[in-house]
């Protein structure tokens, strides 16, 4: 499953599993964020932004998932 | 592989509907208890969003466990009643969407009016429940002095159900 995000600026996309358990997707995106972007490592509230998107997103059938903007 | 990728992908988006209507439901039976009690429901709309992120992000990594109304009187700090939404989560296959509204007016009719009471939303989660904007930790008040009324499963989906309770 594929994840487009927007962080400074620039579109960045990365894939996840096809688990069909949406609390490790949502476990496996975030994990991706922290490790890769250092100014996401502290985030609060960043699984609630993950997790809004993968509702949003699934509920209507997209194929990827759209985080909107991060930073 | 085709048709096992296909059937992953099914059954993730049939959550998400799941979780989805299960949330917009809890926030329906919530404003029906509200306007059942003759409150005034424009502290519950003005909170809505945060309340359903909350929701939303607390059923997606299954770790919400009951939602509450409270209900109860400011002067004295006593809860007139409360409403609780016990979320049981599930796995079947056959995807369905079911409100049993008639049966939670009917119940909530019974509960009487509470003029001049103020209500509030407070959730329980498994432990090490993850942050939400606008929610903060608290304490459900006391209510040793009401009976509880269990009514049953009002919200039904292939993914998880949410069973009504009534203290009055």
């Amino acid at each position: 499953m594929q994840m487009r995000y927007v962080l400074g600026g620039e579109q960045r996309a990365f894939a996840i599993s096809d688990s069909d358990d949406l609390a490790e997707l949502c476990a496996e995106a975030e994990g991706y964020l922290r490790r890769e972007h250092p100014e996401l490592a502290d985030r609060e509230y960043l699984t609630e932004q993950v997790a809004d998107a993968l509702l949003n997103s699934l509920a209507v059938d997209d194929e990827e998932v759209d985080l909107g903007q991060l930073a | 592989m085709a048709s096992s990728g296909v059937h992953v992908r099914t059954s993730v988006h049939v959550s998400a509907r799941a979780f989805t209507y299960l949330v917009n439901e809890i926030n329906r039976v919530f404003l029906e208890a509200i306007q059942s009690s003759d409150l005034d429901p424009s502290d519950f709309v003005a909170n809505q969003k945060v309340i359903e992120n909350g929701l939303r992000t607390w059923m997606t990594l299954r770790q919400l466990e009951v939602a509450y109304l409270e209900i109860y009187d400011p002067r004295s700090d006593e809860v007139r009643t409360r409403v609780d939404l016990a979320i049981e989560f599930r796995d079947t296959g056959d995807e369905h969407y079911r409100t049993e509204i008639e049966r939670v007016r009917s119940e909530l009719g019974k509960s009487g009016k509470f003029a001049g009471c103020r209500y509030r939303v407070v959730v329980t989660t498994t432990p090490g429940a993850a942050p939400v904007q606008g929610w903060s930790d608290t304490t459900l008040r006391d209510v040793s002095h009401l009976s509880r009324y269990d009514i049953g499963e009002v919200i039904g989906t292939a993914r998880a159900g949410a069973l009504l309770s009534i203290l009055r």
